[in-house]
């Protein structure tokens, strides 16, 4: 069985970026202990990473790593429910992730940890879900994709997980955003013209602008802490490998040529490296790669 | 030998190990568990069967009852499909690398001639060395068709 994606007009194809190769070099492997894990996010100014780990047969967790000497820790060591797509505020006092309830909903979590108080927001109807979310820079929103009657769309909530907004009313599925480190602009993914690309618009959802071009997935989009480059998983080469791109949509750069998976892209604050998660030998495992020409 | 993918349908029970249905958060799902999971889990079986000598004469079949709507559904995901999906043979004596059969540019039917759950099945059960009159006897898939292509 073979699907075909719609065909690509001559002038689309003129418009894609050439594609610059670079090398990151040998990464830095974190963890060892190869299981399945995906969503990290780094927290403490880049002293600690917490990702969703496959923890135990039954139910995928929440992860502290400590980068100074590699210790783990479960961040809710009592929490029955699956957790993940961890998200933290620049100062680290608000902290968003997802987790599963009693029926096949997605619940979007929002603790404010110096009050000790937790939100969640509760997506409209039985099946439907929050996932990635990504709390603004100025701490009062949390953006993230919101799967409900109406589509899969980028939406916002407030810090207390009200004031529900729909940033985009698109056909196709509105996954993985990412809002640029002046709040003035999200990045996200979207199939609305056939395959996923990536997309960014303004903040309020007006002035969408398609960045990136392929008849594959372009996805999981992360802005560097210059707000820059943006850094993003792509199939477009055959299997999944990182890239960087300007906010413009030039300057396309693929940092990883690994035959296995390279996904999950994060940028450290130092600007310098981005994290991610590799498969290697059938493990999979945290690894942090050095970017070239970074600033 | 059969290999279920979990005994738990819906991905987002609790106590539950995933699951494996995608009628909320496909994309995701499928992006972040389902294929990593696959990928690995299937990739590493064949190889595991080849180097131990026993991949020409074990029959792998990955496959669904159904497969998943062409068109998302409300909720931005996809339901069940069961007008044209797919399935991977490797081993018991497939001649592999080969692609047979082909859809539609939606993914709704097939182009071709179509090949049916009762073929599969009689299929396998010619692999497996139970060829017509077997199956005559035993009054299971006795008029079923070989896929002749897979042979």
């Amino acid at each position: 069985m073979s699907c075909r994606f719609p065909i690509m007009g001559v002038a689309a194809l003129a418009m894609t970026a050439v594609c610059l190769v670079s090398h990151a070099g040998e990464p830095e492997r974190l963890t060892t202990d190869g299981r399945l894990k995906f969503a990290p996010a780094f927290t403490d100014n880049g002293r600690e990473i917490v990702f969703a780990v496959h923890n135990v047969p039954n139910r995928v967790s929440l992860m502290r790593l400590t980068l100074a000497d590699k210790g783990q820790e479960l961040l809710y060591p009592s929490m029955s429910e699956h957790q993940f797509d961890p998200a933290f505020s620049i100062d680290g006092t608000i902290q968003s992730f997802v987790k599963s309830s009693g029926s096949p909903q997605l619940l979007l979590i929002i603790r404010h940890l110096k009050q000790d108080k937790e939100y969640v927001f509760t997506p409209q109807g039985a099946r439907s879900t929050a996932r990635t979310p990504c709390i603004t820079p100025d701490g009062k929103r949390v953006v993230f994709s919101l799967a409900a009657p109406g589509g899969q769309q980028i939406a916002s909530v407030n810090i207390e997980g009200g004031d529900l907004r729909k940033l985009t009313q698109s056909t196709g599925a509105n996954c993985w955003p990412a809002v640029s480190p002046d709040g003035k602009k999200i990045v996200f993914s979207s199939s609305r013209e056939g395959s996923f690309c990536l997309y960014v618009m303004n903040a309020d959802g007006n002035a969408v602008q398609r960045l990136t071009r392929s008849r594959f997935r372009d996805m999981r989009s992360a802005w560097s802490p210059d707000g820059k480059r943006i850094a993003f998983t792509s199939v477009r080469d055959g299997n999944h490998e990182i890239y960087v791109i300007d906010p413009d949509g030039s300057n396309l750069m693929r940092l990883t040529h690994h035959p296995d998976r390279d996904d999950y892209p994060v940028w450290h604050p130092n600007g310098k490296q981005i994290l991610a998660v590799s498969e290697r030998n059938g493990l999979t495992d945290l690894y942090l790669f050095d970017v070239p020409n970074a600033e | 030998v059969q290999v279920n993918w979990s005994q738990y349908v819906e991905v987002f029970y609790p106590f539950s190990d995933y699951g494996w249905d995608t009628h909320a958060d496909n994309f995701e799902l499928l992006a972040d568990w389902h294929g990593p999971l696959l990928d690995k889990v299937l990739a590493v079986l064949l190889d595991d069967l080849e180097d131990r000598g026993l991949l020409e004469t074990t029959l792998v079949v990955c496959m669904g009852e159904f497969g998943r709507t062409p068109r998302i559904n409300n909720i931005g995901s996809r339901d069940h499909w069961h007008h044209c999906y797919f399935s991977l043979w490797a081993g018991g004596g497939i001649q592999p690398g080969r692609v047979i059969g082909e859809s539609d540019p939606l993914g709704e039917h097939p182009l071709t001639s179509p090949i049916t759950p009762s073929m599969v099945g009689t299929t396998m059960l010619e692999l497996a060395g139970m060829g017509t009159a077997d199956r005559a006897e035993m009054k299971v898939l006795e008029d079923g068709q070989v896929i002749d292509a897979l042979l």
